[in-house]
């Protein structure tokens, strides 16, 4: 077949604008790290020897930035006063870690994923994993940040209603273990909601462990809610009344080994909830702009981690209801049922009963 | 009271709900399906309203009218 010169150029000129995206993605992480975005958006319109002032960086280097950031329009330039600004739709995203607009920890992911490329070479060569352990220590903390706002307006508003009786057990008082927790953004998030409750985060993640005992503590939630660097299936069978696992079951080496163990974790009338990407069965129905970043996050960091571990079952990111179904049957549970889908996640519900 | 008053107008504007649907006692997240972008537009709107944050590791979603109403009223003046 030849080349047809009109598709080769179009398809030429949106290879060339991902360069310019993969390329702008560290300055981004720059921008967050030296509190260029936070400045702009506290300061209003700043030139760059104002913003340079504002945050004890060097203004030719923050000059060249701010031209960056403009190119990519994620920052606003004025050409007659010189100032570069951020509109409250960008300051919403670059500016406002707090928020659930935030993109930060999506930038910061992808570029510290990225530093794994040469081991990553060694493992497609040889089938050899890379675990979670083994990446910069920004993948883990992008992670924690990148899944921030989903649960922030998900997880204690949406999905854990979702689950027959779960949020009236929580109310009165529960027992809750929240596996591959990493930062401790859900157990934290569930432990405000819900008072009454105890809540237990495990990962076999030690540095993100520590983390969330730091931030919990912060926050005032270090009586109720506590971490321990636990994997998946050596947590205490303790009778949980829920078991959760957010956005981690598929970078597990053995998921059934996981659920069973969960299973077997149970309090009588307990729940497991399972929380992952929403993703169709067939490949082609993540061919999305959505699945096109959890493929990605998949090849890089999900994928080689399950095959770090024990089994190695290497689920990917997006396995599909039908995949994950079999990994709960497998495991043991009778009845799986898909209690919620918001844009980005579906929440599997199963029980012992 | 005045202020419960607008912070249900504004409530009921950002989520396109009815205002009659909206009360003291209603959380966000019985309101409307929330997205993430929702409760940006809330915060957004609460803070060229009052001046107030609210902030989205603040559990959004489960605050109701009553309690927005009571940030505005903790709120320092400004």
């Amino acid at each position: 077949m030849r080349v047809d010169r009109a598709r080769l150029e179009a398809f030429v000129e949106r290879a060339f604008g991902d360069v310019g995206a993969a390329m702008t993605a560290s300055l981004v992480v720059l921008g967050d790290r030296l509190g260029l975005y936070r400045a702009l958006a506290s300061n209003g319109p700043s030139t760059s020897a104002e913003l340079a002032a504002l945050t004890g960086t060097s203004e030719r280097h923050v000059r060249e930035w701010l031209r960056a950031q403009a190119a990519a329009f994620y920052v606003d330039y004025d050409h007659a006063s010189g100032r570069y600004g951020l509109s409250p739709e960008q300051a919403a995203v670059f500016a406002d870690d707090s928020g659930t607009a935030c993109m930060l920890g999506g930038f910061q992911l992808a570029v510290a994923a990225g530093r794994a490329v040469d081991r990553l070479e060694d493992s497609f060569r040889s089938g050899a994993g890379l675990g979670w352990h083994e990446h910069d220590r920004g993948v883990s903390e992008g992670t924690a940040r990148f899944f921030r706002p989903a649960y922030a307006t998900h997880l204690v508003g949406t999905w854990i209603p979702s689950l027959g009786g779960v949020a009236e057990r929580l109310e009165r008082g529960a027992r809750v273990a929240d596996v591959g927790c990493g930062h401790g953004v859900s157990t934290m998030l569930m432990a405000r909601a819900f008072p009454a409750s105890t809540f237990t985060g495990f990962d076999d993640h030690e540095p993100s462990i520590g983390a969330a005992n730091r931030a919990a503590h912060a926050a005032g939630l270090a009586g109720r809610c506590r971490f321990e660097a636990r994997g998946a299936k050596d947590f205490p069978l303790e009778g949980w009344d829920l078991v959760a696992f957010l956005d981690c079951l598929h970078d597990m080496g053995d998921p059934v080994g996981a659920l069973r163990h969960a299973r077997r974790a149970l309090a009588d009338g307990g729940t497991v909830m399972v929380v992952e990407p929403r993703a169709g069965d067939a490949v082609t129905d993540n061919l999305t702009p959505v699945g096109r970043v959890y493929y990605a996050a998949s090849a890089l960091v999900c994928t080689p981690a399950s095959l770090a571990q024990e089994v190695g079952a290497a689920l990917g990111a997006q396995a599909g209801e039908s995949r994950l179904g079999e990994v709960f049957a497998a495991a043991g549970f009778g009845h799986v049922r898909k209690a919620a889908e918001t844009r980005h996640h579906m929440v599997l519900e199963a029980r012992t009963t | 009271m005045i202020e419960r008053e607008k912070i249900e107008d504004l409530v009921a504007q950002v989520l396109h709900v009815p205002r009659a649907d909206v009360g003291p006692g209603k959380r966000l997240c019985d309101l409307a399906e929330l997205d993430s972008l929702s409760l940006v537009e809330i915060a957004s709107a609460m803070d060229d309203a009052f001046g107030v944050r609210v902030p989205g590791d603040d559990l959004t979603t489960l605050l109701t009218v009553s309690e927005l109403a009571d940030l505005v009223a903790k709120a320092p003046v400004r």
